[in-house]
Order: structure tokens, then C-alpha cells, then sequence
């Protein structure tokens, strides 16, 4: 990606900047800028993927039951709830 | 009462040492954090798991410091490293563990305030978190504080070492608050452009730091912005996580990673080997191990396989991933390998070079093994036998240590391609050079083999320098 495009999506980005958060560390401007463009963007990827659930519901490939995937984050706190020493992730290393 | 170097940072507190325990002491400014920990049953879920250090509260009023709400004691670590000591598998699971750390916070209502690489130490096999204060509270809207510190302390060191070298952890040692993201982004081939997370978390995270470096000045920073919803913090957080177990790293081309196969010690001399280091090990009976030059730590096994905490050392890094790979698998809590290189030894840094200690300011141990290493250091490195010998006995009281003579095939093949300058390299000139330091207790050859394996104990007026 060229540079010169680069503070056009900034500029536009500038709109989801999340607000400052207290610390002793330097929580970065550009950093706080970035977290705002990746949660846009995952908002994005839920509404599609919920929409596109819904519509395979409606054409009858899905069950109405399955989860909606808008669940999928509170299920990754889950997942990591339900880790145990030593077991985590081990299935990774190649 | 001695304050740790390294404990400065927080407001909310401080860590301590007193007759040879360690104490963190807990400010007024951190004490409404450290009880929302419990409180939120966070405490409870994290320490039922292993993943954070659990204390003890303890009446200490050492510091004498009005600003002190309370004092904790947290279990000792038994050998604290660092992340350029680490190989890639110890990195990533330090990584995983504090991105599945900061999915509790949240399901808790809490968050991590910082997320570096030196918070997290190793229990045997185990990444855990040690600083008991790096939780606060979460508030819907805000970002993550540590997002920043993650990517620096983590995610870039990991993506270094498996798109372009395992060698680039070792940029740790230079940046102390971890790899800078614009170095990691010109650094990592132009494909990780195509990536989604690595496009988002290092490239364009990268650029806009460097775009926003200056917006204090022109006030963008005291504007008010949309916050980060709670599904888009678990989506950063969970995305992060995926890249991150997506990442692996084959410990294959590195000079030593089948050295066992291509050892010259017949089995039956291995074998000798084992039962010689297994009996010395009977007579010392060692509170702790250091094995220099410890390869895959098959030997480093034998201190380990009796509890007695062992760390293994070695400079080739894929020595030390088959080691630790293997020690997960055993549950090993006792060992813990680590890259380092002796002829160049982990150095003090940070502020006023003390907030990383040296090798040698983590020791001395009870027992070192020092096999198969001498003739590394004396003919590939030409270290003087004599200054090996102070060296080591600085690092311990007990020296298990094997002799390597010229007529071995491994130090013909190291003198092949060079002149022989070694005159003293030679059994006399061994045991001579090492007696200035250490008295021999025992030498035993090992059979089927030209070698010969020592134990040596530090003289009482031992003079390392």
C-alpha cells in the first residue's frame, strides 16, 4: 500500500477513535487510532456474517437454533475460560 | 529490605526483596484495583488455572513508606528469564497466556494495564503471569492501554522470528520496551501486507504511530470519539489470539538440531556417560541445576527427573525449542531451557544497566554441568582454560565437567580449518587450569570414548574474579 493513501484512510478513521484511557503506560495515539479501524472492522465482519446467517436461516441451509455468530466473541472468552494448565494451545505446535 | 531494579515503572506499587524472599508492596494509588481482583473472583479464576503467581498477605512494614496500603508475597520463581533468552514456542505460549489473561479480565470486568514480555516468567514449562498489578478496571468505550506494548513486547518479535529469522529475537536486547513496530513493519517480507491481522495489528498500526507521532500538538488527541465497543475489544483480543496460534516456527537447518544422532559416543558410552553424571548427582545431591551447553537437555533430564530445579542452557535455538517442545509434553516442572550464548552471556540492561539482570547475577547454583562445552570455548572461541575455570566458578559451587581431547573426532573437525595455537590444550593442562579454582573430587573416563568426565568442587577461598 502506498504511503501517500495512507493519511486518507486516517482522516476517515479519525471518526472511530476510541476515547483516552487512563494508565501509566503511554497508550500511543496511532495505537488508540488502530484499535478503533480493527473493532470498525470487525463490527463489519459480524453484520455480514449475521445477515448472511439470517439469509441462509430463510433459504432453509441453517437451523433456526444454530448460534448466531454475533455470539462469537463472548464465546472466545468462554473458550479461554474453559482452558486449563498446561493444555492450552498445545495443539498448535506443529 | 532491597528494592528490585526493574520495579519502577507502576505507581501502584513496587517489588522488594528481604532475607532472601520477595515481597511487592501494594500503594494507596493500587489498592482499589487489588481488591476489585478478588472481588471480581479474577484472583480466584486466574491462580486456579496457573496462569498468575498466587501470595500470601503478609504483615511487612519494611519500607516504612507512608504511600504503603499493603504488602504481599508472592511464590518465589525459581529462575527468572527474559524474552531474548526464550525460544520461539516459550514466546508464543507467553503470548497466548496473556491474551487468554486479558479474556478473563474481561469476562470479569477487569483489564490488563500492561501487557509486557518481562511480566510473564516460567514455572517448569508453564508461562505465568507475575505481576499481580497489571489489573484494572474495565470500562466499556475505552481501548486496550496495553494494545500498543503487546504488539512491541509480542506480537512483532513473533513475526520477525517466523517470516524472516529466529537471530531478530535478540533485537530484545536493544529495545528494551520491545520491537519498535515501524522496524518489524520494514523488516517482515512484502507478503504479511496481504495478511488481514498483520496488515491491521504491525503494518498499518505501524504507520499510524508515525502518522499521529504529532497530533498532540495540533489538539486531535483532546477531541471526543466513538469508543471501542466490548464486542470490538474481544474482537482486537481474539483476532490477536488467532494470529498469533497460527504462527510456527521448524527448528530444522541449525547445526546441532540432530546432535544426538550425530554424536560420536557409541551407545554404550552414552550410556556410561549417563550413569557416571547419575552418581555424582547420588554423592552432591545439588538444591539446583544449571546445564551449560545443555543441547535437547538430555542430560539436563537427569537433575530434573529428581525435582531438583534445572535450567538448561544453549546458544542454538533449536536445541532449546526440541527441549522445551519435549518438556511440555513430560510436564516437566523442574527444567527450564534457555538460549544463551556463554561466549557472549545475557548482560545487565535497562535503566542503569540493573532492570535485566546478568547470567551471573541470577546465580550462583549448587551444581554445574558442563559437558561436551569446554573445547567449544577453548578452541573455537580461544578462551584460555584458566579463564573458563574462574568463570565457572563464579556461576557454582559443584562443577560436573567433561574433558574433550585433541585426538576426539569433534575437536579434530574444529581444528581441522585452522593452526593448532592450543599447547596446553591438554588433559594436564585441564585439570592445572582448573585447580586454581576448584579442588577434583572424582575423574572417571568414560569407556568407549577418549573423554573424561570431572567432578570438581570450588575451593572455600575459591578466587573468581
Amino acid at each position: 500500500m502506498k504511503k501517500t493513501t495512507l493519511p486518507t484512510i486516517f482522516g476517515v478513521a479519525l471518526l472511530v477513535i476510541p476515547g483516552q484511557a487512563f494508565a501509566y503506560l503511554d497508550a500511543g495515539t496511532g495505537s488508540m487510532i488502530i484499535q478503533g479501524i480493527i473493532g470498525a472492522v470487525v463490527a463489519c465482519i459480524y453484520i455480514i456474517k449475521m445477515y448472511w446467517h439470517r439469509l441462509l436461516t430463510r433459504l432453509g441451509f441453517r437451523k433456526k437454533s444454530d448460534d448466531e455468530p454475533a455470539t462469537e466473541a463472548e464465546k472466545s472468552v468462554e473458550e479461554a475460560d474453559n482452558l486449563q494448565e498446561g493444555k492450552d494451545d498445545a495443539r498448535h505446535h506443529g | 529490605m532491597q528494592v528490585i531494579p526493574s520495579s519502577f515503572r507502576d505507581p501502584s506499587g513496587f517489588v522488594f526483596t528481604e532475607a532472601a524472599c520477595i515481597f511487592r508492596q501494594i500503594n494507596d494509588v493500587g489498592i482499589e484495583d487489588f481488591r476489585l481482583l478478588y472481588s471480581s473472583g479474577l484472583y480466584r479464576a486466574l491462580t486456579g488455572k496457573g496462569w498468575l503467581v498466587p501470595h500470601t498477605e503478609v504483615t511487612n512494614d519494611a519500607t516504612g513508606s507512608s504511600t504503603a496500603a499493603l504488602v504481599i508475597q508472592p511464590q518465589k520463581i525459581e529462575h527468572i528469564s527474559y524474552p531474548y533468552e526464550w525460544c520461539f514456542s516459550q514466546l508464543k505460549d507467553a503470548a497466548l497466556l496473556t491474551l487468554n489473561i486479558q479474556l478473563l479480565a474481561l469476562k470479569h470486568g477487569m483489564t490488563l494495564k500492561d501487557a509486557s514480555a518481562y511480566n510473564v516468567q516460567f514455572n517448569g514449562s508453564s508461562p505465568v503471569l507475575i505481576d499481580t498489578l497489571s489489573f484494572t478496571r474495565y470500562e466499556e468505550g475505552k481501548p486496550w492501554v496495553a494494545y500498543r506494548q503487546f504488539c512491541q513486547h509480542f506480537l512483532a518479535p513473533l513475526l520477525l522470528i517466523c517470516k524472516c529469522d529466529m537471530r531478530l529475537s535478540q533485537l530484545y536486547k536493544v529495545h528494551i520496551d520491545g520491537i519498535p513496530l515501524d522496524l518489524a513493519s520494514r523488516l517482515l517480507p512484502g507478503r504479511t501486507w496481504f495478511s488481514l491481522g498483520i496488515l491491521l495489528n504491525l503494518h498499518l498500526h505501524s504507520r499510524a504511530q508515525q502518522n499521529f507521532a504529532a497530533s498532540i500538538d495540533t489538539g486531535i488527541t483532546r477531541r471526543k470519539y466513538r469508543p471501542l465497543s466490548r464486542a470490538g475489544m474481544l474482537g482486537i483480543v481474539t483476532g490477536l489470539k488467532s494470529l498469533i496460534q497460527g504462527l510456527d516456527w521448524n527448528p530444522t537447518g541449525t547445526e546441532w538440531a540432530n546432535y544426538y544422532s550425530a554424536t560420536n559416543y557409541t551407545e554404550r558410552a552414552f550410556e556410561l556417560k549417563r550413569a557416571i553424571i547419575d552418581t555424582f548427582l547420588d554423592t552432591i545431591q545439588p538444591k539446583n541445576v544449571w546445564d551449560i551447553g545443555g543441547n535437547t537437555g538430555v542430560f539436563s533430564r537427569l537433575s530434573s527427573s529428581r525435582g531438583i530445579p534445572t535450567v538448561s542452557f544453549d546458544i542454538d535455538p533449536a536445541a532449546i525449542e526440541i527441549s522445551y517442545r519435549q518438556a511440555k509434553k513430560e510436564k516437566n516442572q523442574s527444567l527450564i531451557p534457555l538460549i544463551i550464548d556463554l561466549t557472549n552471556p545475557s548482560s545487565g540492561i535497562g535503566w542503569s544497566n540493573q532492570e535485566r539482570q546478568t547470567l551471573a547475577e541470577r546465580g550462583p547454583v549448587d551444581c554445574i554441568f558442563a559437558l561436551a562445552l569446554v573445547h567449544h570455548l577453548a578452541i573455537s572461541n580461544n578462551v584460555p582454560l584458566t579463564m573458563i575455570s574462574s568463570y565457572l566458578a563464579s556461576l557454582g559451587k559443584h562443577l560436573i565437567i567433561e574433558f574433550v581431547p585433541k585426538s576426539d573426532s569433534q575437536v579434530k573437525r574444529l581444528l581441522s580449518s585452522r593452526e593448532d595455537i592450543f599447547d596446553t590444550y591438554n588433559i594436564e593442562g585441564f585439570e592445572r587450569a582448573f585447580s586454581q579454582n576448584f579442588v577434583i573430587r572424582e575423574k572417571v573416563p568414560v569407556n568407549d570414548s577418549e573423554r573424561t568426565i570431572y567432578w570438581l568442587e570450588k575451593k572455600p577461598s575459591g578466587n573468581p574474579h
